[in-house]
């Protein structure tokens, strides 16, 4: 069961704060976009996942998600390390990575986009406009847009 | 202005120079003075010698005529002759030479007829000689009379003599102490002179030490000043990432608040009797204008990290896309519009359509209310100039409290009139103030606003 969940993830959602996440989550809820999503609770957990190792090293590597969903500020691994190593990966490089963030530093959105990220989201701070963004996100990325594989 | 030791410096250089003319005056009237003493000294030794010439031609004239009385030789006569001749003509350069001693002129005046009688009485004899023996000669030529009279005039040329000596004597004495007395005197100047060269140089060195302990002044109080500023720098970078990172780390629990108050509202809202409804309504409210204030708040901190880039901007395009923009966040309000003729400027495109965003916006906030709102954009020039300005027919302000009006989180309406965080002035501010131009506003209770602006004279020219 476990196996043949993951196998149906199309987009890996790296997010520390699980207030955050959940509220990301009921908006995508809407669009029944959640039960193709793998949320991971760190940069760390979120390259442990895509290559395969540690906690996820019995996972079928092969299967990659259509979508990386990151924020910026997480512990141990931030977003940035993360979409470097991503972009600097053959396995990974042609993934569309958004970056959902409260950051709206220049310096952050330079950097994001110097390492090749397909979007930048700063999170809005009202809930409504909050949801809207997040199910946007959802509904472009996984519906929308279309991707390689 | 000048220090003491430079006027004083100024004042020496100046004593200086005119004791240097000094000494230079005093040795030419010196010099003058010795030449004009050793003139007369000179000439005190040719009335020596015109004197001993003189008596030596009386002496020759007697041993001539002598001779002549003697040998009876006519050869002798003639000399006699020549001799007379070169004593009058003696004693009549005397009298000229000695015009400047009136002593010796007289002493002259008596001795002019003696000699006369002398040279007549050997003349009277020469012509009585043709008729006497030689032994006749002798009473009348030894006589007592002829002898007193040469003794006579010996005595008063030798009394001239003693006269000019005692004269040489003075006069070698006055320019002997004349010289003396000049040579101490330019000793005594060129020691004063040196004297004041030295105290200039004092003054010099200590002026030099002055203006190097003042540099060296300036340059420590550079050094603190480039030490403060770099202080400041970094204290206000720590300040502006410490506002950043509390707006920023404040933004996730508003967030929360706002969202599950959001959710909760959904999902049982119904459950809540109308007081429930309306507390939850208010905490909703509340993280909302909590989220705007932080919004504002980073937008704000951003706007003073920002690097201004200027750009040809056409403020009329600008204006006209701007108040677009606020049209559409007031939907369902009329308001009269009008946008005069706007010249262009240079200017940062983004921050200068963030601040007209929130100059309209404002316009349309405050005067909204009103039976006929209206907002006037339009400029003028003033000494080369642009004056823009934004003017609405609104609540307005008093202007007792207009020094509060560009202040961050100062408002002059409570939020039930006028929602607001008290950011958007300050916004409006920072960015007038990073293109160097200036803000203010006029405004009149109930009767409207009028916010005015320049970007700054140096931009509009370069």
């Amino acid at each position: 069961m476990h196996n043949l969940q993951d196998n149906l993830i199309s987009i890996l959602y790296a997010e520390d704060n699980p207030q955050d996440s959940e509220l990301t989550l009921r908006s995508l809820k809407r669009h029944n976009l959640t039960n193709h999503l793998k949320l991971v609770r760190d940069g760390e957990e979120a390259l442990e996942y895509l290559y395969a190792t540690g906690r996820y090293s019995e996972r079928d590597k092969t299967q990659i998600p259509s979508l990386i969903l990151l924020d910026l500020k997480m512990p141990k691994v931030d977003g940035i390390e993360v979409l470097r190593q991503v972009r600097n990966n053959e396995l990974t490089k042609m993934i569309p990575v958004v970056i959902l963030t409260s950051s709206a530093e220049e310096k952050d959105i330079v950097e994001s986009y110097r390492l090749g990220v397909n979007s930048y989201v700063v999170k809005p701070l009202e809930f409504g406009k909050f949801s809207d963004v997040a199910s946007e996100i959802g509904f472009y990325w996984i519906l929308m847009n279309k991707s390689i594989t | 202005m000048k220090s003491m030791i430079e006027t004083n410096i100024v004042r020496g250089l100046a004593v200086i120079i005119i004791l240097n003319t000094l000494i230079a005056g005093a040795s030419y009237y010196t010099i003058r003075q010795s030449q004009e003493l050793r003139d007369w000294e000179s000439h005190t030794q040719e009335v020596l010698i015109n004197l001993e010439e003189t008596l030596s031609s009386f002496s020759e004239m007697h041993a001539v005529f002598r001779g002549y009385v003697l040998f009876n030789e006519p050869g002798l006569l003639t000399s006699f002759f020549e001799s007379k001749k070169n004593l009058l003509k003696k004693i009549q350069e005397l009298e000229t030479l000695t015009l400047d001693n009136p002593r010796q002129q007289e002493q002259l005046r008596i001795i002019s007829p003696l000699v006369f009688e002398k040279t007549s009485s050997f003349e009277t004899l020469i012509m009585d000689k043709k008729h006497r023996s030689v032994a006749s000669y002798i009473g009348p030529f030894r006589s007592t009379q002829g002898i007193i009279l040469t003794r006579k005039i010996q005595s008063l040329f030798s009394e001239m003599k003693k006269e000019e000596i005692r004269l040489l004597t003075i006069r070698k004495a006055d320019s002997e102490r004349n010289l003396f007395v000049a040579a101490i005197l330019i000793f005594l100047g060129i020691l004063l002179n040196l004297t004041f060269i030295i105290l200039q140089y004092i003054l010099i060195y200590k002026e030099s030490q002055r203006r190097q302990i003042a540099e060296e002044e300036v340059e420590l109080s550079n050094k603190n000043l480039k030490e403060y500023s770099g202080q400041l720098e970094r204290s206000n970078k720590d300040l502006e990432s410490f506002s950043y990172s509390v707006s920023h780390d404040l933004r996730a629990p508003i967030r929360g608040i706002s969202g599950f108050s959001k959710i909760l509202m959904e999902d049982f809202g119904k459950n809540l009797d109308e007081e429930g409804q309306r507390i939850l309504n208010i905490i909703i409210k509340n993280s909302e204008n909590m989220g705007q204030l932080i919004d504002d708040l980073l937008e704000f901190s951003r706007l003073g990290r920002r690097e201004i880039a200027f750009t040809n901007v056409n403020m009329q395009q600008v204006m006209e896309r701007v108040l677009e923009e606020v049209k559409d966040c007031y939907p369902g309000i009329k308001i009269e519009t009008r946008i005069g003729e706007l010249p262009s400027i240079k200017a940062d495109s983004a921050l200068l359509k963030q601040m007209l965003f929130n100059l309209i916006s404002n316009a349309f906030k405050y005067s909204k209310d009103k039976e006929h709102p209206k907002v006037d954009i339009d400029s003028y020039q003033n000494n080369g100039e642009v004056t823009y300005f934004i003017k609405d027919n609104g609540a307005g302000f008093d202007m007792r409290y207009q020094h509060k009006l560009f202040n961050i989180f100062q408002r002059l309406h409570h939020s039930e009139q006028f929602e607001g965080t008290g950011v958007g002035l300050a916004i409006v501010k920072r960015v007038i103030e990073k293109h160097n131009g200036k803000v203010w506003a006029e405004g009149k209770v109930n009767e409207g606003a009028c916010f005015y602006f320049t970007l700054g004279v140096q931009e509009n020219n370069a």
